[in-house]
């Protein structure tokens, strides 16, 4: 009877299998490993986390449209949630300076939307990481804020654009406020803080901007203008 | 050469073929280890991120390695003597406890027949987790993932009497410690 009892809980183990890693983590790993022995013998483990890089973008590529699609509405968690990280990397990397404003703007809305599928479906041991990340997303959208060049004509509308978006993350936030634990309430304040930081930095970069078209010319820089 | 119960085969002329170098070879033997390789890393340390680090180093260190690897010998045995390895040298510089963060990811629908399979797979990881790391090797490899009693000896250096005995004094414990 003890014994019929155990070997029912024994069988019941076997759903341990069903742990499984991430698809995408897999592939990137066997890229990494066996693609890099194309042209070596062994691998350079300097150059591995290159190799897995370079993997993920192939896996892009080869994934196609559709996985690409699904990959869009992946969370951290999900299977394709590294794919719709690569791809953004890529996007990334064909950018050019104000375009990377932009993008980074959009990286850090999904990282909110993120954060809030996630408190949503009480998804609490990836919530930490996904504060980390929104708060990692403003940061670059700063940088990229600061890299830009003030005389760009068209600096200001993209910098117009962020600060608008700005509001409709702090909305975000403040729904996915109710869904958080209380523990978690001060880095809720620290990412709400974070882009009001933002907004400072692009407001100061927006003066910058104007001031630097409302200058007027010295007489000896519009005689030059105008001389043939 | 076969592995484990009901399991695909890796022939003998597979593990030939990366010992001297084939690339397809090993990704054959990757593919077939890797899932393993990762379940015994992840029950070991209870981290996703820490059992996908130890499972980079374990390949890595198998591509490497692969070729003084004896072809008559017991290739999963070889691959889970540098798994326990890895796992004991990580937790030789680190004095962690065990903390399940990736069993609640594992099943993200809403169905709820699902969701009682990740309940159950996490509380089964919990009371895993307070077995010693002999108990928990058998159950992982036995249970688990099928080998035979024969194929887990190669493994750990125990006899198969030996480790039927150890299999039941771990069931009746886990017994015990499930839902605790």
């Amino acid at each position: 009877m003890v014994n019929n009892e155990l070997t029912k809980f024994e069988k019941s183990l076997k759903v341990l299998s069903s742990l499984e890693p991430d698809e995408a983590w897999v592939e990137n790993l066997r890229f990494g490993i066996v693609g890099e022995t194309v042209t070596h013998s062994k691998v350079n483990k300097s150059n591995y986390r290159w190799a897995l890089s370079l993997g993920a973008f192939l896996v892009v590529i080869a994934l196609g449209g559709g996985t690409i699609a699904l990959a869009d509405g992946s969370i951290p968690g999900d299977p394709l949630y590294p794919v719709k990280r690569s791809i953004e990397e890529v996007r990334l990397n064909l950018a050019d300076t104000e375009g990377k404003i932009s993008l980074q703007q959009e990286f850090t809305e999904k990282r909110v939307d993120e954060l809030k599928a996630l408190s949503e479906h009480h998804r609490d041991s990836e919530i930490e990481k996904a504060f980390e990340e929104v708060s990692n997303s403003i940061s670059k959208v700063i940088e990229a804020v600061s890299n830009a060049q003030n005389d760009s004509n068209q600096i200001n509308d993209t910098l117009q654009n962020v600060i608008a978006n700005i509001d409709e993350q702090q909305v975000k936030l403040n729904e996915v406020d109710s869904f958080l634990p209380e523990v978690l309430d001060k880095d809720l304040q620290e990412l709400q803080d974070a882009f009001e930081g933002l907004q400072s930095a692009i407001e100061e970069k927006v003066d910058q901007t104007t001031i630097n078209e409302e200058i007027p010319q010295t007489p000896e820089e519009e005689n030059q203008g105008t001389s043939p | 050469m076969l592995f484990g119960k009901g399991k695909q085969s890796l022939s003998n002329k597979v593990i030939e073929l990366a010992r001297s170098g084939n690339k397809g070879a090993f990704g054959e033997i990757y593919d077939h280890f890797i899932k393993q390789i990762f379940r015994f890393m992840y029950f070991k340390t209870g981290k996703k991120e820490v059992a996908e680090d130890l499972t980079q180093n374990l390949f890595l260190k198998a591509f490497e390695n692969i070729s003084s690897f004896k072809g008559d010998g017991n290739l999963s045995a070889w691959l889970f003597s540098i798994a326990r390895n890895l796992v004991a040298d990580h937790y030789r510089y680190r004095k962690e406890t065990i903390n399940i963060d990736y069993v609640s990811e594992i099943e993200t629908t809403d169905n709820e027949q699902a969701s009682e399979r990740g309940q159950a797979v996490m509380d089964f990881t919990t009371a895993l987790s307070k077995l010693d790391e002999e108990e928990q090797g058998v159950i992982l490899l036995y249970t688990v993932e099928g080998y035979s009693f024969q194929e887990i000896a190669e493994i750990t250096g125990k006899s198969a009497g030996a480790l039927r005995n150890i299999k039941y004094r771990a069931i009746k414990k886990l017994k015990d410690n499930y839902g605790k």
